[in-house]
């Protein structure tokens, strides 16, 4: 199994907010795996849909600490 | 259950790591500074529903300012916190145009959307939100904890689902899912 890269670190990558060191180490799993280079691209299109997906999942969480 | 007492530090470091780590900093948060965040907007004839709206709109911002290595470090979390809320309030209240800025006021003043922005935004997370809701609640479920921060492993456990890697192939098709509508919607189908 590849190593995980987590979704944090995909967004920042897509943002331009990694180091040059962690995009090169992005970029080289990306040319070993296709797969994962497709899922890095279909982030890049998916990134509103995703960071409304964690703002709701911390809302709900607010919810459920608020009973 | 009363969460365990954490430090600034701590929090920081919870939040950094995302997924269950991040969730215990919000939980400590969301219930041991409750009543820090809440009297102040309370004292001012405030509600707790208003209050808990106020959280919902400035907690990402609120994280992201926190998180950011390229400002200054945030000093005192709470109190950080507690001025968050209480500006958020004020502005749904008296609306950006009419409030006045005093200072020290609007602390995510550079990450916080105008009254024009939120209205942008709403627009938006109802576009966003029409697009999730077809998505369907197994898609919807993996989807949230990914964008949360956690792990494959996390989200096995958390659902109860086979094996990481099963949950990683439903990922991907959920991915995929999420993409096909939302070229479906903007008619950019391939």
């Amino acid at each position: 199994m590849r190593n995980e890269v987590s979704y944090q670190k995909i967004r920042a990558y897509l943002l331009g907010e990694l180091t040059p060191e962690q995009v090169k180490d992005v970029e080289d799993l990306m040319t070993r795996d296709p797969e994962f280079a497709e899922e890095v691209e279909m982030h890049r299109k998916l990134l509103p849909a995703l960071d409304r997906l964690n703002e709701r999942g911390l809302h709900a969480n607010f919810q459920k600490w608020s009973k | 259950m009363q969460p365990p007492d954490l430090t600034d530090e701590k929090i920081i470091q919870l939040l950094h790591a995302g997924g269950k780590e991040r969730d215990n900093a919000w939980a400590f948060m969301f219930k041991t500074w409750r009543q820090a965040y809440s009297q102040p907007v309370l004292k001012r004839g405030g509600t707790q529903e208003e209050i808990d709206e106020a959280l919902c709109q400035i907690a990402l911002s609120f994280e992201k300012r926190v998180l950011a290595e390229d400002k200054e470090p945030v000093e005192n979390l709470c109190g950080y916190l507690v001025q968050c809320v209480l500006n958020a309030w004020r502005k749904r209240k008296t609306g950006d145009s009419t409030h006045q800025a005093s200072p020290g006021d609007s602390p995510l003043s550079d990450t916080e959307p105008s009254v024009e922005e939120r209205l942008i935004l709403r627009e938006q997370h109802a576009r966003v939100d029409e697009l999730l809701d077809k998505l369907g609640q197994p898609c919807q479920q993996i989807l949230t904890l990914w964008a949360s921060g956690y792990s494959m492993k996390e989200i096995t456990q958390t659902l109860q689902l086979e094996d990481e890697v099963a949950v990683r192939k439903k990922k991907y098709k959920c991915l995929q899912k999420l993409r096909a509508l939302y070229e479906d919607c903007s008619g950019t189908g391939n």
